[in-house]
């Protein structure tokens, strides 16, 4: 067995990362991947439409005493379609770095070999973003980070933070680490233009928007009986935008160093076309 | 100077108005006499900007500090006067990927402390603006030296800002025990239009125990005169929404009360939404 392919969900806190990062692994394991989903994120809630509810974290396991591969294993869900779920967990507020907090979870999966022991072959880590100090780079340094894809929507200051995660890479690689971005993931909020909004601030940056997500009704519906839209509504359109996304995060192996551009740049593309919108109607 | 002045902090998540609201109690509290100096404590530096005429005051001190040295002539330079003679500066922050955001803020903060320039521009009330989203060790660092004994948790009934207000009690908390003088002073309700929202708030704060000291309703007034480059109490004194900050900037000067909070389980914030989604 070879190293799992691994992709890392960047994105602003409330922006629908662990929603589309769990439909991204529902629709992938349709496709025969084995996929396991680390939720990265001290708010420990990534797996749990896939996993059914909130689940114990690593690192909580890390502070009550003794790790070792059972408690591990201990630790991994298996939820829909033979998908694989664990929370990383995070420091207690107040003390402790975030950052390093989830490296240390993510190094505790490697030294037991719990990818290989479970037969991945997709390793997904949905990761907040909100504040890209040095301690939230950690992941992005040690090598979690080859193929980043960027949830946003067309709100300039998500955009803004999308552009903090792009300088983060950018000054990561420059000092020699081995990450990249592949991509934009456009989970739109019904903003006008939307669309066109993310498409300009992309092509600035130098990276591809992947798949552009309709707000739609059904996730939040599925949400509420702890499930994904792939799982609770396999028929709809919406199930179909996230078999789509995962096909083309199958397809794309291309990736990007990004170049960030200044807020300056950021909010004259989103209020021309918000200015737009007022001409429309 | 003989009296020290009166610091408080607002803590909350990233987005949630915590500098609009910093920046109309600024205004409110130097109509009431206070001597305000706002200090934008977050890496974004917009935490003034519109007691500035919309523009953001710079240099920041991190930057400055970096570009010519933290002596007190640089760090004077950058204090700005800002609408009603408020006193304006910002931290500023690390470089993306670099450092930690929160230890920067706190160097900062001591520079302004080792020239003693709160007493000597004469501030008789200092507002620290401080991003929550994350409150590891880092974003601590203000809590823990000491600089604001009171903390107002700024939120709305949405999960990831309560999420962010409980992760703050947490912090504080955390702090209290380990010797930092510091406690929660209530928490300011910043709605954004959720179901329920003053009931959803008023139990959190139970559930935490802390009281609510404000409700600030969302209004259009708000864009309109920040999209003016200025705060509300600026471009519409006469208007209701002028009113509700004016009653906030009372009900603190009143305020003097301070509680250790209790943080509850994310499952608990989870299943406070869900009973009042379901009403």
């Amino acid at each position: 067995m070879g190293e799992p392919r691994k992709v890392a969900i960047y994105g602003k806190g409330g922006i629908g990362k662990s929603i589309t990062s769990s439909n991204l692994s529902a629709a992938l394991s349709h496709l025969g991947e084995r996929v396991m989903q680390v939720g990265c994120d001290p708010k420990r809630d990534s797996i749990a439409t896939l996993c059914g509810g909130l689940q114990p974290t690593i690192l909580s396991a890390v502070d009550q005493g003794e790790v070792s591969e059972e408690v591990v294993r201990g630790l991994i869900r298996e939820g829909y379609h033979g998908v694989l779920g664990v929370e990383s967990g995070g420091p207690k507020p107040g003390s402790g770095c975030a950052g390093r907090g989830v490296l240390t979870a993510l190094r505790i999966l490697e030294e037991y070999d719990i990818f290989q022991k479970y037969g991945v072959t997709f390793a997904l880590f949905d990761v907040l973003g909100d504040v890209v100090c040095g301690g939230f780079a950690q992941p992005m340094r040690a090598g979690y980070a080859r193929e980043v894809y960027i949830v946003t929507c067309g709100e300039s200051l998500t955009l803004l933070q999308v552009n903090n995660i792009a300088a983060s890479v950018r000054r990561l690689h420059e000092q020699g680490a081995d990450c990249a971005v592949a991509g934009l993931i456009n989970n739109m909020r019904g903003i006008e233009n939307e669309e066109r909004i993310v498409e300009e601030v992309a092509e600035r940056m130098g990276v591809p928007v992947i798949a552009h997500i309709p707000r739609s009704p059904l996730v939040q519906e599925a949400e509420m009986e702890a499930k994904t839209v792939v799982e609770a509504f396999p028929d709809s359109e919406q199930a179909g935008v996230y078999r789509t996304l995962a096909r083309r995060v199958l397809d794309n192996r291309a990736t990007y160093v990004p170049n960030p551009i200044g807020f300056e740049e950021i909010r004259p593309i989103v209020s021309r076309y918000a200015s737009g919108r007022k001409h429309d109607s | 100077m003989t009296q020290q002045a009166r610091q408080i902090a607002l803590y909350g998540k990233g987005g949630i108005g915590k500098s609009t609201i910093a920046s109309n109690l600024s205004v409110a509290l130097a109509d009431l006499g206070e001597k305000v100096f706002q200090i934008g404590c977050s890496p974004k530096i917009d935490s003034t900007a519109f007691l500035n005429g919309g523009e953001i005051v710079q240099p920041d001190i991190l930057e400055q500090t970096r570009r010519k040295g933290d002596a007190k002539e640089h760090l004077m330079a950058c204090i700005q006067r800002g609408y009603r003679g408020i006193l304006c500066a910002e931290t500023g922050g690390p470089e993306p990927a670099v450092g930690c955001a929160g230890y920067g803020v706190k160097l900062a903060l001591d520079l302004l402390r080792e020239h003693d320039l709160i007493a000597e521009l004469g501030a008789t009330f200092v507002i620290y603006d401080v991003i929550g989203d994350v409150v590891c060790g880092g974003f601590a660092q203000p809590m823990r030296s000491g600089y604001a004994r009171e903390i107002y948790l700024v939120t709305s009934g949405e999960m990831l800002s309560l999420y962010s207000a409980n992760n703050i009690c947490g912090a504080v908390r955390a702090m209290s025990e380990e010797g930092a003088d510091v406690q929660v002073g209530g928490i300011i309700n910043n709605m954004r239009g959720v179901v329920q929202e003053r009931e959803l708030v008023e139990e959190f704060g139970r559930m935490v125990g802390a009281p609510v000291l404000a409700y600030i309703p969302r209004s259009p007034i708000v864009q309109e005169a920040e999209g003016e480059g200025g705060t509300v109490l600026e471009k519409r004194p006469d208007s209701p929404q002028a009113e509700v900050y004016r009653e906030l900037a009372r009900a603190l000067l009143e305020a003097r009360e301070t509680v250790l909070p209790t943080p509850v389980e994310l499952e608990e914030i989870l299943a406070l939404i869900r009973r009042h989604r379901a009403q």
